[in-house]
């Protein structure tokens, strides 16, 4: 039984984010860490500004005031060592391009034709799609876009995956496929992952920390450390006593900001 | 083989029957201004398919196709830096909506005026009036870009060139192509326009000048020529596009099935 | 604060950076036409533009004022818009019911599809030295043109019409048993008038543009024989105010369309006001 060690060298460091659109505040003071080689998840209810935390985290949105810093610098623009897979795959994957195409796309300039050739194989390999790099995006089904996406962001030889809610749009059982990929992946690359999703259940299980969010204003509610065995497991590890009280306290946690938000 | 067969005799029944009623009706005709198809069609082998194609339609195409790829390059450039830049597109946007109102026949003299007689005055003519459509549906192929391939684009930190080639044209390749082809309508109607309006040469010149002259065939062999020259053209653009965007209807079939 | 008084507030937030968008934006548009103007002026008062085709640009607009009170001017615009008119009545009387039939059945539609796709893109000019023939430079001939430019448009438009009826719609009006005369007009009709609005409004700025060439070249009454008098007569001012004149009478007649069309397809998807 693998026990994940917190070396507590903080990568990310969110500071006091606010985000308004006029007087409306959507974020009211975020703060959070994300040291190497965790993998947090963030839930929280709808509306809670998931998707705008996430990008200023990672560089696309100025936040009102706050400020994320990771690696020691100041979040201004999007990072290198900082990947993003992009919740609607079907958008943000180029129709025009193969897959491997896209899988490349980000990295020119880094290396010879050969190195990124190799690069690109070794990520496709890696989700299990290796030898379909020639196929467009669209020739594939739902699942295996998004881990299309996912070799995107490996390829990139990131420090730090950023998911927003990457398998929302996809099947029950595909979705069980990609978190068991996702976890095995952050084995091998050695990644540390922030992952946001609106599913609690999948949240707990992939976690070793799990942020709560309130509804908006948003602020984290709560930082549960989800203490499951690794490596992880949907039958075992779903059936710890553990998983039920982390799974309860979070979806206390969920229920109540609903309440609050009174949509 | 039975459906194929069908399936061309739908196709061709209407047609055919057009063509054989335009023959047999027109056989004995004492009209002066409607001979029979047979002269007509004898009339356009001797001028057309001779000496006639090099020194009145080869020029004619070359202006067209000339002006046409003029059209169609400063349409895409100028739509590609006026819908990046935020600023240019609000200063340059009524001159634009004006611009475009004026029916490009209406530039015709202006042309003349400026340019004279000569190709230079049809090519000026072509690109002038012609770039329209493809200049505006670039910019809002540019502006419509999808927000979550910007965020993509600039998250993954593409380079600058990447966004513009590999990104921002192919997403706008779509809209373009549809400019395009209104541009490639447009482009034929001037070239016949300008060159009946004010040329020595070419197929517009020689139709109008036959009819001037009351050479009625020769004018009906001009004409069906005319018409022959939109549908060759229109038909090489089509398969081109089909090439260029054969991941788009990849695409929409494939989305289309959900 | 509850979800349902922080959608009004950001509403109205929303709304008023809307309108200010667009009064700035308006405001930008007058600089720059002024300030071509200007630029024009300035050029061709100084020589920069040669003074043998570019007049002044507050000669052209004096021409222009000066065809304001001009009769002929108006004669000449009611020409070119009677063609264009009746040319586009003649070309509704014949898309409605023949696009309706490509778009009904199937049968008709393959049997005219080489048909069309030869025709369609053969330029009304090309056929101006045939129509000459027959009709010599008259309103006739101006009308034949018209029909034979614009009626390609209109028809495709209508023929997409009837495969664009929503299936759920009709089993609507089935299953409550509408009858021919309500499912007529509550569902098809609505389906089919934006398909036809779309196509009558290409169809008329093309009527327009072909009515002009044809008087420019087949010499005809109307703006573009008038365009072509004033070239030859060497009067320039007036020559840019007319060619000036033709392309707001085209934005003039689009505009009317957006008009029309507003009121009678608000309910259309493409023309929904977005919420905030």
């Amino acid at each position: 039984m693998k026990v994940f060690t917190n070396s507590n060298e903080s990568l990310l460091t969110v500071e006091r984010l606010r985000k308004s659109y006029g007087d409306v505040a959507i974020l009211d003071g975020i703060n959070f860490e994300v040291n190497r080689g965790e993998f947090v998840c963030i839930v929280g209810p709808s509306g809670s500004g998931k998707t705008t935390l996430l990008r200023s985290i990672a560089g696309l949105q100025a936040p009102t005031s706050g400020r994320t810093v990771f690696e020691g610098h100041e979040v201004t623009e999007p990072p290198a060592k900082l990947a993003v897979v992009f919740q609607d795959y079907s958008r943000s994957l180029l129709p025009w391009m193969s897959v491997a195409e896209n899988v490349a796309l980000p990295l020119k300039g880094t290396g010879s034709k050969a190195d990124i050739g190799g690069r690109v194989e070794r990520a496709l390999v890696s989700v299990r799609l290796s030898g379909k790099g020639k196929l467009y995006p669209w020739q594939m089904s739902g699942g295996m876009q998004q881990r299309a996406a996912i070799a995107r962001g490996l390829a990139y030889n990131p420090d730090v995956l950023l998911m927003d809610e990457p398998f929302a749009a996809v099947d029950a059982q595909t979705r069980v496929e990609l978190e068991d990929l996702v976890l095995r992946l952050r084995d091998e690359y050695n990644t540390t992952v922030l992952f946001v999703t609106h599913d609690i259940d999948e949240a707990v299980y992939l976690a070793d920390r799990v942020l709560v969010l309130s509804g908006a204003p948003t602020s984290v509610t709560e930082n549960i450390v989800t203490e499951l065995p690794n490596p992880r497991n949907q039958l075992e590890t779903k059936r710890l006593e553990r998983f039920g009280e982390v799974r309860e306290r979070v979806f206390t946690l969920i229920q109540s900001a609903k309440s609050h938000a009174s949509i | 083989m039975k459906k194929l067969l069908r399936d061309v005799s739908i196709m061709l029944w209407l047609p055919v029957l057009i063509l054989l009623a335009w023959w047999f009706g027109s056989a004995n005709s004492t009209s002066v201004y409607a001979p029979p198809l047979k002269v007509i069609m004898q009339t356009f082998a001797h001028d057309w398919l001779g000496e006639r194609f090099v020194s009145d339609a080869l020029p004619s195409i070359g202006k067209f196709a000339v002006g046409f790829v003029l059209a169609g390059i400063v349409g895409v450039v100028l739509g590609l830096l006026i819908g990046m830049s935020k600023s240019l597109g609000v200063a340059l946007d009524p001159l634009i909506q004006f611009s475009r109102a004026i029916p490009p026949p209406a530039i015709l003299p202006v042309a003349l005026l400026i340019f004279g007689i000569g190709t230079t005055m049809n090519i000026s003519v072509i690109v002038a009036g012609a770039v329209w459509p493809t200049l505006l549906n670039t910019i809002e192929g540019v502006r419509g870009l999808d927000p979550q391939v910007s965020d993509m684009t600039r998250s993954y930190r593409l380079s600058y060139s990447q966004r513009v080639f590999r990104v921002l044209l192919p997403a706008a390749a779509p809209q373009i192509f549809a400019g395009l082809r209104v541009t490639l309508q447009l482009s034929i109607i001037l070239i016949v326009v300008s060159e009946m309006f004010a040329s020595t040469a070419g197929i517009g010149f020689y139709v109008l000048n036959s009819q001037q002259m009351f050479a009625v065939p020769e004018t009906w062999a001009g004409t069906i020529v005319l018409g022959l020259l939109g549908y060759i053209a229109t038909a090489v653009f089509v398969l081109v596009e089909r090439r260029v965007l054969s991941w788009h209807r990849g695409l929409f079939n494939a989305t289309e099935k959900v | 604060m509850s979800a349902g008084t922080w959608g009004m507030s950001l509403g109205r937030t929303i709304k008023q950076r809307q309108r200010r968008l667009r009064i700035s934006k308006s405001l930008a548009g007058s600089v720059t036409v002024l300030t071509v103007l200007i630029i024009w002026e300035i050029a061709a008062r100084s020589g920069i533009l040669p003074e043998v085709a570019f007049p002044a640009a507050s000669a052209v607009l004096v021409a222009l004022g000066g065809l304001i009170f001009n009769a002929s001017f108006w004669a000449a615009v009611a020409s070119t818009l009677a063609a264009a008119g009746v040319g586009l009545l003649i070309v509704t009387i014949i898309a409605v019911p023949l696009g309706l039939a490509i778009g009904r059945v199937q049968f008709i539609s393959k049997s005219m599809t080489l048909v069309i796709e030869f025709l369609k893109p053969i330029p009304p000019v090309a056929l101006l030295p045939l129509a000459l023939l027959f009709w010599g430079p008259s309103p006739t001939m101006k009308v034949f043109l018209v029909v034979m430019g614009s009626l390609w448009p209109l028809l495709i438009q209508i023929s997409y019409g009837p495969r664009g009826v929503d299936k759920t719609q009709l089993d609507l009006a089935r299953s409550y048993r509408f009858g021919r005369t309500r499912t007529i007009r509550h569902i098809l009709l609505p389906t089919l008038v934006p398909h036809a609005l779309v196509g009558l409004r290409v169809s008329a700025s093309i009527a327009i543009v072909v009515a002009v060439v044809a008087e420019l070249i087949g010499g005809a009454t109307g703006l573009g024989q008038s365009i072509s008098l004033a070239q030859n007569a060497a009067d320039l001012p007036v020559m840019y105010a007319l060619i000036m004149a033709t392309g707001l009478i085209g934005l003039a007649v689009n505009a009317l369309f957006e008009l029309v069309g507003k009121p009678l397809l608000f309910w259309h998807p493409t023309m929904r006001v977005k919420e905030s």
